[in-house]
């Protein structure tokens, strides 16, 4: 893989490009990336270490004025488009808007995107139902995906949340997510306003949500 | 959400019950969403008291789940029955002990949580509707004439990635329930009949020749508590040679060797 990627970046491969253009470098490669490269192809490909590249993807989500963001899903980057333009987007595709999201695939959702990794026991916990059906739905939408299996009696499946999902929702990376106890009625609708219209930033730490767990 | 929320008649001398369960079906999410609309009606804080509080409203609701699949009316009996422990709790007196923490159910932490989740499913849901979705590359990017000799990045439609969104899609078919084969088990009511019709018919009748045809450990200890049966009915007598030896088998005293209907083994049913 970072062979490869090292390869799509010819003759200069693994001489440092200069920090001021290595976001333009990293959108430049996500455009062209067929799969969503890691942090550690870009960072091969650009001939600097991992933590720059954060840095920088960071910094390209910053600026305000453009038509992309960058999103992340554990360590892969992809890029898309800005969640402002949404809707001439769509039109200018020609989708349809999708199907509402049911409550209780919303509240299904809701459970995964915030404690993931979890088990359809642990869905089924919160909710005090049957989650098979919904769960089968929200797969089949490639909003969520088994992620990992539980080390217990069964091995369980542990689902998580997609790319999909942030795509939905126009989030640059589930540490966007407002943290769980500020979701409390109107005020937490707010804040995820917020995340959604400024969700330019890619987080250093994307994880830092999981398990998040009231 | 709190569209259809129905108030219902409210029976004589009792509290008002939601609405049956058909608009349920449309209206609710589960036990702890029925509860917890029962609690915010009521203008209650999530509170044990407050579950005591409506514990009868929702063993009214619970009551009119009574053409409902019977996995949905256990998820509600589950509710019901931890709301009446509490309840019961609350009524029988206690001895008192050292006021510490106030003690709280794992049905107010339950539905503490479920409330959390709800309200974040709500603004998820509000989320949704304005559409504010990002959008990725629908395939692959610039057409570029791959290095000779070396795999390219490209081509992100290759059969395995068809194949698994196939089978992504698939998974929201409902599956045929499997049919489990069960072994047809021989109860022991029969055995002492055939034990006894044995015994009856055959002068030399020997256990081994009863199990012979027997292929499980259990078929075979249960055919032996037939001859127990028996034994202590007085309808056979049984003798064996030596330790481990074959056990003979003969008619006994008792005479109801052909009416196995008429034991008065309780057990034996």
């Amino acid at each position: 893989m970072s062979d490869r990627t090292a390869q799509l970046a010819l003759e200069g491969a693994g001489e440092p490009v200069a920090p001021e253009d290595l976001p333009a470098l990293i959108e430049a490669l996500l455009l062209v990336a067929p799969e969503p490269p890691t942090i550690a192809d870009l960072a091969e490909a650009a001939g600097v270490p991992a933590d720059q590249i954060e840095q920088a993807a960071a910094r390209l989500g910053d600026e305000s004025g453009r038509g992309l963001i960058v999103q992340r899903q554990g360590d892969h980057l992809h890029l898309a488009t800005s969640p402002r333009f949404a809707r001439h987007i769509a039109s200018f595709l020609g989708l349809d808007r999708e199907g509402k999201l049911s409550p209780a695939a919303l509240e299904t959702l809701a459970i995964i995107a915030y404690q993931q990794p979890v088990t359809r026991a642990d869905i089924d916990a919160v909710r005090g139902v049957d989650s098979s059906g919904v769960l089968a739905t929200l797969h089949a939408r490639e909003l969520i995906e088994p992620v990992s299996r539980l080390a217990a009696i069964g091995n369980p499946f542990q689902y998580g949340t997609t790319v999909g999902f942030l795509r939905l929702f126009g989030l640059a990376s589930l540490a966007d997510l407002p943290p769980l106890g500020m979701f409390d009625g109107a005020e937490g609708g707010a804040l995820l306003d917020q995340a959604m219209a400024g969700s330019t930033a890619t987080d250093t730490d994307a994880t830092s949500h999981s398990g998040v767990n009231g | 959400m709190t569209t259809n929320v129905v108030t219902a008649t409210a029976p004589p001398g009792s509290e008002p019950i939601l609405a049956n369960y058909q608009l349920r079906l449309s209206s609710y999410e589960g036990p702890l969403d029925v509860l917890l609309r029962l609690i915010e009606r009521s203008q209650l804080d999530i509170e044990d008291v407050s579950l005591v509080a409506v514990t009868s409203q929702f063993l009214a609701f619970v009551a009119t789940l009574d053409t409902a699949p019977s996995f949905v009316i256990a998820d509600f009996a589950a509710v019901g029955g931890r709301l009446t422990v509490l309840k019961s709790r609350s009524l029988l007196p206690r001895p008192v002990v050292d006021a510490e923490e106030p003690e709280q159910s794992d049905l107010t932490h339950q539905l503490r949580e479920y409330r959390r989740i709800k309200d974040l499913a709500k603004n998820l849901g509000a989320a949704h509707a304005r559409g504010l979705s990002a959008f990725g590359p629908a395939a692959g990017g610039a057409v570029v004439r791959p290095l000779a000799g070396k795999p390219s990045r490209l081509g992100p439609h290759d059969p395995s990635s068809l194949v698994r969104s196939i089978r992504r899609r698939l998974t929201i078919i409902p599956r045929q329930p499997e049919v489990v084969r069960q072994r047809r088990v021989i109860s022991l009511r029969d055995l002492v009949a055939r034990v006894a019709e044995h015994v009856a018919d055959s002068s030399d009748a020997r256990f081994g020749q009863i199990v012979s045809g027997f292929h499980t450990r259990t078929d075979v200890a249960t055919a032996f508590l037939a001859v127990l049966v028996l034994i202590r009915r007085q309808s056979i007598d049984a003798s064996q040679g030596d330790l481990y030896g074959e056990i003979a088998l003969r008619p006994g005293l008792g005479a109801m060797l052909t009416d196995p209907s008429a034991d008065d083994d309780a057990f034996v049913n």
